[in-house]
């Protein structure tokens, strides 16, 4: 470094410690600025992140369907289509859940249906033609003798739901997915338990037509949506209620009315997703839940709008703040610039000297201001969302850089003493 | 221009400056040689500090003509006058007007630093010979009168000016101050 450059810095140091009182207030309107700008623009990138990928776990955001199929209709796919979903987008992994729907008519048996098998009285498969609606569920020692058993009067109409899936919580509520393995009994929707007029522990019989299927109650749920009309057992209890019997079935494998995928990435690269799945599946239906999507746009707009309006009030302020301390400090040196004028200072490099010290405020507060705002950033995010925002770093380098900006912004009084002429300075005119 | 005029160091042929309806300096006229030592006296108000004002460059002429070192001041633009201060004249002011925040030996070396390049160990140097040896990290606030102003006289020394130009330099100090200072 040049001697001049070294002499500019140590002038540029004492220009700092000159008043402690000023240069403490300063910088902890710098700091402060800098530590809630760092803090909302983190909860910003935090919030696109958290649409982008965690809201994701409310739903499904792709849908694969039977194609031109009449949503109220009983088309189905064939469950073999998984084979053909691209398993991971934008490097994450893609869930899905394959699902059944079946209209049936439920009611509630006092008495467990019987099986050979002592120890499975969860499900009780019963063959087609054992019995017909309005029969209710037979106690016997054999299947047949569940659909004989004495019913309750409700017999209503639900809609049962079979499933499965892999890590499908991203998609269904998580209480759903415990119970997806065979032989873990049905879960009820609490609107559906309250109508069959069952409780965990107790026993429905379920008919799809001349298809029986008996099943326990292994839980009664309230889940807060459609599913507290649904009934929940697995994909492949469902499938016995569905099909049994029919030979499509037979032909074409397991069927599935929907696959529900829950895809992550940006709106454009799931759109992506969706035209590429399109061409492996061209036998299906592939499309995005764009109400959702368009949601979470207007959501984070709505976010980011807000952050911003309040990241540029604060920075208002802020600067305003280092105006008053500066507009006392351009008070206080007419003397000093008139006599660096007097003394060969060129206008523009004693500015330099005091935009230098501004800057180098603003540098010092920005780097602190930004630490503290990213870890209070982490704060409010447990705070507001529930979960901590995670610190970003890109935001660093840029809360630095406008608190610098802020300071030399802050620093505009000094210009004034561009205007100073030394011989008014010591006539004591200036 | 007389012949005189063109060997002189500092020329003034008829320097007027008026503020206003004040003439403040009324058709002045006369010639400086190199080496030589000039002293203004007058009652107060009678025109030696805009005279010095003009000589440094800190002030424009209303008419006439002022040449320092063959630099027709009247001719020079603001950035000009700049250069003109740094290069060739060395201020001594009656308040002395020190930067307070800057300690006795970096009180000097500013006058290096817009002159050209600055060195710690000239200036220290300069404060050395004007008895300020053991000041030189000494802020102004923690120097006597006589001693500011010595640091004043080292810093308008230390880029060996052309022109030295002392306004009332012991006004303000006691009569042993005052010896030192002349001294």
């Amino acid at each position: 470094m040049s001697q001049s450059r070294l002499m500019f810095w140590r002038i540029v140091r004492r220009l700092i410690s000159a008043n402690r009182g000023r240069l403490i207030v300063v910088l902890l309107a710098l700091g402060a600025g800098a530590a809630v700008t760092a803090a909302l623009l983190n909860l910003q990138i935090d919030a696109k992140r958290r649409l982008t990928t965690e809201f994701r776990t409310f739903g499904a955001n792709v849908i694969v369907a039977p194609r031109n199929a009449d949503p109220s209709s009983d088309a189905t796919i064939s469950q073999s289509l998984d084979e053909r979903i691209p398993p991971t987008n934008d490097g994450s992994e893609v869930t899905r859940i394959d699902s059944l729907y079946v209209l049936i008519q439920a009611n509630r048996t006092s008495h467990p249906p019987q099986t050979k098998r002592s120890d499975d009285l969860k499900y009780v498969p019963i063959e087609k033609g054992a019995g017909s609606p309005g029969e209710g569920a037979a106690t016997g020692s054999s299947p047949e003798s569940a659909a004989n058993e004495t019913p309750s009067p409700q017999i209503i109409a639900v809609v049962a739901v079979g499933y499965a899936g892999k890590n499908a919580q991203h998609i269904w509520p998580s209480q759903i997915q415990e119970g997806a393995g065979l032989g873990e009994g049905c879960r009820v929707g609490k609107v559906a338990a309250k109508a069959l007029r069952v409780h965990a522990g107790d026993y429905l019989i379920l008919r799809n037509g001349t298809n029986k299927q008996g099943c326990l109650v292994s839980t009664v749920e309230d889940f807060g949506g459609v599913e507290d009309n649904q009934i929940f057992m697995n994909l492949f209890s469902a499938d016995q209620l569905a099909f049994v019997g029919r030979d499509d079935r037979l032909a074409n494998g397991p069927q599935i009315s929907m696959i529900q995928l829950s895809v992550p990435g940006t709106s454009q690269s799931v759109s992506e997703y969706i035209a590429e799945l399109q061409k492996q599946i061209p036998e299906a239906n592939v499309h995005g839940i764009r109400q959702f999507t368009e949601a979470e746009g207007k959501i984070y707009e709505r976010i980011s709008g807000l952050l911003n309006a309040t990241v540029a009030v604060v920075l208002i302020l802020t600067t305003l703040c280092v105006m008053a301390a500066m507009t006392n400090v351009a008070m206080e040196r007419k003397n000093d610039v008139g006599l660096m004028k007097a003394i060969g200072g060129a206008t523009r490099r004693v500015l330099r000297l005091f935009l230098a010290e501004a800057a180098t405020l603003g540098l010092i507060a920005g780097l602190i201001g930004a630490a503290t705002g990213l870890a209070l950033s982490v704060a409010l995010g447990k705070a507001v969302f529930g979960v901590a925002a995670q610190p970003r770093l890109i935001v660093y380098p840029v809360v630095v850089a406008l608190t610098i900006v802020v300071a030399v912004a802050g620093a505009y009084p000094l210009r004034r003493l561009a205007g100073i002429r030394p011989a008014s300075v010591f006539r004591g005119e200036a | 221009m007389t012949p005189q005029t063109q060997t002189a160091q500092v020329a003034i042929e008829s320097l007027t400056k008026t503020y206003g309806a004040l003439r403040a300096v009324d058709s002045l006229s006369f010639n400086i040689s190199a080496g030589e030592w000039v002293a203004l006296m007058g009652p107060s108000g009678s025109g030696k500090t805009t005279l010095i004002n003009v000589l440094g460059g800190l002030d424009t002429l209303s008419s006439g003509r002022v040449i320092v070192d063959g630099v027709d001041l009247a001719k020079l633009s603001e950035s000009q006058l700049v250069r003109y201060r740094a290069e060739k004249i060395g201020f001594v002011f009656q308040q002395f007007h020190l930067v307070p925040y800057l300690t006795a030996v970096e009180n000097v070396m500013l006058a290096q630093y817009f002159h050209s390049i600055t060195d710690e160990s000239q200036a220290a140097e300069a404060l050395r010979r004007v008895g300020l040896g053991d000041r030189l990290t000494h802020l102004p606030a923690q120097l006597s009168g006589g001693e500011q102003q010595r640091v004043a006289i080292a810093r308008a020394l230390i880029n060996q000016p052309k022109l030295i130009l002392a306004d009332e330099p012991t006004g303000n100090l006691d009569e042993k101050n005052e010896t030192i200072v002349m001294e």
